[in-house]
């Protein structure tokens, strides 16, 4: 399926209807849904999020777009609320945050390897080891504490080994800052990488934040606490790679653009039915988007917003197993530390970092220690190994 | 560890503020606004929601797995496999979740006083026997050429309950004690569910299986009176009887 970006109109704003009934319509089936559909749905509540709050903050500094943000803003929330309810109650909240943290392993694996900078691409190989290592955390966690397998979630797609131990991802904040892209030299597809992510990874920082208190054992608390700092931190890291010179306009077209992107990419691979429509409908809501921003950009910057987009729609995002290419990055990369916007040797690591994580680590690291000796395995801890249970049947 | 319940800080009840709670009263709380939604709106969108619902989700397909042999399991077909399978599953869950369970209470045994009638050794046993009960219901499952590792439509729902019991048991501000109501609640249903699954063996034919079963619920029965008889000990020690 090709398309022009420009050319297509999409549902006009004013068609963008929903009922309440269908917001909160049926939820996917948390055993029978494949893992990728469960990966989209929360990406693409992730993407909306960061819609949301992108043209809020816009509005705050453009009061004569106020209105035309509020409407473009208002599809946006009942978009995100009719993919953000199709979670299922059944899926508690350690299940998904499996689930967030397969997105970020698989998703950030997808843009790495679609990323034509390569300054860029060692910035999400760097972030991806650091989520890889939550997910083997968090598995720990609902083994030990709920005595159920994050394969049930994972379905296979996704390995649980650790990755650059949680222990040692705190940094000083002076080391979360990478260099940006140039704005006009800098090839769309960059760009639309980079809101991707900062898209995944602020709602998965929100969603931490959320839920974190709501655990009872105080080690599943202390494990929120620390991997919702490291979030913050790749927020930090993710967002410092655009250019800070791009006008809000810019930023506006290519926030519609990339949701437009997103929502291709989800109907190029969606194998759910149901699902898949919804994708449809809203990719060409945010046609629709699109073309209301790129009227206020021209007319707004006198300029063509072709000289910002990329000339035809890029290839997909593709939604498959990446775990190939996350072991190449953990064999060859898992040891290596930030100094300013650079990656380095663990030695050349700046002490800023190492005090910080110190103090942070006084008492205990929960990270650590949920984890200690944690080797997943097939229906948790406690299963027999399943050649065993093969030698006593025979 | 003692957690006294101190009497006076709960501000819960309408008397903690009766100058507040009388000019809450003064105001009909009634909606007015003419929406024009029926009297039996609640019951009736609720039904048309449940009616349209579909299942959490389906039992997993028995694949079949290398080398198996069924020696003392009968093969199984059609529904009554779909039935059985769920019900396995089920238990397996929440035998699985039940001796993390048995973990954290053992972690509140630990940090409390000394508790006369209960010793870290029963509670050790109890934690043992329901690894054995989730490891035979693992080899099931297996010799039925159904994977363990699955997780069925009732085990889901099983997982979704036990969550309470973990927010229970797993709070630190919640004493030894006060995790002994959870525990009975879980044994109590623990029972039951052994007794059902039994049912399904006899009614499926499998008596090695009932036999196996039966000696599970044996000792679940044992983890149940126990747990009443520490329960009890401990209500009348904090009232002073």
């Amino acid at each position: 399926m090709a398309f022009d970006l420009i050319k297509e109109k999409g549902t006009p704003l004013d068609k963008q209807k929903f009922t309440w009934r269908e917001l909160a319509g049926q939820p996917f089936s948390k055993l029978d849904v494949d893992a990728f559909t469960r990966i989209r749905v929360i990406l693409m509540n992730g993407i909306e999020s960061e819609a949301l709050r992108f043209s809020h903050v816009f509005s705050r500094a453009h009061g004569e777009l106020r209105e035309t943000l509020a409407r473009v803003r208002r599809t946006e929330q009942h978009q995100q609320t009719m993919i953000n309810w199709l979670n299922p109650a059944d899926q508690s909240p350690l299940e998904t945050t499996i689930g967030y943290e397969q997105v970020a392993i698989e998703v950030t694996a997808a843009l790495a390897q679609l990323e034509p900078d390569p300054y860029l691409k060692s910035i999400y190989d760097f972030g991806l080891l650091e989520d890889f290592d939550h997910m083997y955390r968090y598995s720990a966690l609902m083994d030990r504490v709920e005595g159920k397998d994050a394969n049930n979630i994972l379905q296979s797609y996704t390995d649980i080994l650790p990755g650059r131990p949680t222990a040692v991802e705190h940094r000083d904040p002076a080391d979360d800052i990478r260099n940006p892209y140039e704005k006009t030299s800098t090839d769309p597809q960059s760009k639309l990488n980079a809101i991707t992510i900062v898209s995944g990874e602020f709602q998965t920082h929100d969603y931490y934040m959320t839920i974190g208190p709501l655990f009872a054992d105080p080690l599943a608390r202390a494990l929120y606490a620390e991997i919702a700092s490291i979030e913050e931190q790749h927020v930090t890291q993710y967002e410092s790679m655009m250019d800070p010179n791009e006008t809000w306009m810019e930023r506006w077209v290519l926030h519609e653009a990339n949701e437009a992107y997103n929502y291709y990419s989800c109907v190029e691979s969606e194998s759910d039915p149901r699902i898949k429509e919804i994708w449809e409908r809203f990719l060409e809501y945010e046609l629709g988007h699109l073309q209301v921003a790129m009227d206020v950009f021209k007319e707004l910057e006198k300029r063509d917003p072709q000289e910002i987009l990329p000339d035809k729609i890029p290839a997909p995002i593709p939604y498959q197993s990446q775990r190939d290419y996350v072991r190449d990055v953990l064999e060859s990369q898992a040891h290596l530390r930030a100094k300013g916007p650079k990656f380095v040797e663990p030695e050349l690591e700046d002490r800023r970092s190492v005090k910080y994580r110190q103090q942070l680590g006084k008492d205990g690291v929960p990270s650590e220690i949920v984890a200690e000796n944690y080797d997943w395995k097939p229906g948790t801890e406690l299963a027999q190994p399943l050649d065993r249970l093969l030698e006593k049947i025979a | 560890m003692a957690r006294a319940q101190k009497l006076g800080l709960n501000k819960t009840p309408l008397q903690v503020h009766p100058t507040h709670a009388k000019r809450m009263l003064e105001k009909k709380s009634k909606s007015e606004t003419g929406w024009g939604e029926p009297p039996d709106a609640f019951e009736r969108y609720h039904l048309a929601l449940i009616k349209d619902s579909k299942a959490v989700g389906s039992v997993p397909i028995p694949g079949s797995v290398k080398g198996i042999a069924t020696t003392g399991i009968k093969k199984i077909t059609g529904k009554n496999q779909e039935i059985f399978l769920d019900k396995l599953g089920e238990r397996l869950a929440f035998e699985r979740s039940g001796v993390r369970l048995y973990d954290a209470l053992i972690l509140k045994y630990k940090a409390s006083e000394e508790l006369e009638y209960v010793s870290l050794k029963e509670l050790e046993d109890i934690r043992r026997e329901e690894l054995e009960h989730f490891r035979l219901l693992q080899e099931t499952m297996n010799g039925l050429g159904a994977d363990p590792t699955g997780m069925t439509p009732s085990a889901d729902l099983t997982g979704v309950m036990a969550l309470g019991f973990v927010q229970v048991i797993t709070d630190a501000r919640n004493d030894f004690s006060a995790c002994l109501e959870a525990i009975l609640i879980l044994e109590l249903a623990d029972n039951d569910a052994w007794l059902s699954l039994i049912e399904l063996s006899d009614g499926f034919g499998q008596e090695e299986l009932s036999k196996k079963f039966s000696n599970a619920f044996e000792e679940e029965e044992e983890h149940l009176l126990k747990v009443r008889s520490w329960l009890s000990h401990s209500t009348r020690k904090k009232a002073g009887l």
